[in-house]
């Protein structure tokens, strides 16, 4: 039986994590919007072209978030 | 700021910003108590302060700007003082960087403010059209949309923060609880950028027509926009020839990047800009 907290943290995990793991360039421009405007969209709404290497840290932040909301998900069964 | 719908946005978008922030304040006094709260406003200018400063600094740094030489871009220069005049502002420091496609941007606030153009953008667009890209960023700093945007982000990061500790405090030291604690923080802090980014879009809009108010047309802004498009796509076609943006594989989000955009629908923006 899940406890409120554990699934809270299955629910959110998962679905902050694909949406990490899906859509970086996203999670990248609204976490940086208003602070970095040169991560933000040009004057045509295009968002500049950033090192790949930012997208793969918050794909990993994501996959670290959906293995553990999959965690979670799975603890009643594994305890 | 002279916009009746701006105004009435504005409003109602700081009032729901504040009753986020009100909320955090109150869920800070009855954890930590009231005692808390003179620390919580301080905190929050200071937060907000450092991320107005730094922001501005990293991203002058990031794309290595540099000033405009007078010399060189001296037509740049004397319309960007006449705009500005026309505008009721200072004039900004201008700024160049190589960023590898067509961009403007503009930091800091009205008086202090500073507009950074892309090299690409100049070597892409005619000198009516850089005016044109140059006056929509000059009514950004003089609509104060630099400050209101970073102002929107730290809310969003005061109350991320502080929903972080409540989940961590409330609870009683579970794996579970530690882990909730980070993943609210980031589904907090987006759902007050929705906010925040719907306000964004609509000073773009804003923007457009001051633009395009300040120029006496809006034909240089919107040809502009579609040469700057075209460009992009091109770019976008290319990288996904190559495989070289991994990111291209998802797209862009689709319908929540269209909630999640600062910027409306470029095809709209054209529309508005030569109706």
């Amino acid at each position: 039986m899940y406890e409120t907290r554990e699934a809270l943290a299955a629910v959110l995990g998962i679905a902050a994590g694909l949406l990490f793991v899906v859509y970086p360039r996203l999670v990248l421009r609204v976490q940086t919007a208003g602070t970095r405007p040169d991560r933000q969209p040009g004057p045509a709404g295009e968002t500049p072209d950033l090192s790949s290497g930012w997208y793969w840290l918050i794909r990993g932040v994501g996959a670290v978030m959906l293995v553990g909301g999959l965690y979670f998900a799975a603890r009643p069964w594994l305890l | 700021m002279g916009h009746t719908g701006l105004k009435i946005r504005m409003a109602i978008v700081g009032f729901i910003l504040f009753a986020f922030y009100a909320v955090t304040a109150v869920a800070v006094m009855a954890i930590w108590g009231t005692g808390t709260l003179p620390l919580l406003l301080v905190g929050s200018v200071f937060l907000i302060g450092a991320q107005y400063k730094i922001g501005k600094w990293a991203a002058l740094r990031s794309v290595g700007a540099e000033d405009l030489p007078e010399d060189q871009y001296g037509d740049l220069h004397r319309r960007v003082e006449s705009l500005s005049k026309d505008m009721g502002i200072e004039k900004p420091r201008l700024m160049i960087a190589s960023m590898g496609v067509p961009n403007a941007f503009a930091v800091g606030r009205k008086g202090a403010g500073t507009v950074v153009v892309s090299r690409e953008l100049l070597n892409t667009l005619e000198p009516d059209e850089v005016e044109g890209v140059l006056a929509h960023e000059l009514a950004h700093i003089r609509n104060r949309d630099v400050v209101m945007m970073v102002l929107g982000q730290g809310i969003a990061s005061i109350v991320a923060i502080v929903a972080q500790w409540a989940v961590l405090l409330t609870g009683d030291n579970d794996i579970a609880d530690f882990f909730l604690a980070i993943v609210v923080g980031n589904v907090v802090q987006f759902i007050v950028m929705l906010f925040v980014l719907a306000i964004s879009r609509y000073r773009e809009y804003v923007a457009d027509a001051d633009a395009k108010e300040a120029i006496g047309s809006g034909d240089p802004l919107a040809s502009a926009l579609e040469k700057i498009q075209r460009g992009n796509a091109s770019a976008r076609e290319d990288n996904l020839d190559n495989q070289v943006s991994a990111l291209a594989i998802f797209g862009d989000g689709g319908g929540l990047a269209s909630l999640l955009s600062t910027h409306p629908p470029v095809e709209e923006r054209i529309q508005r800009l030569r109706s």
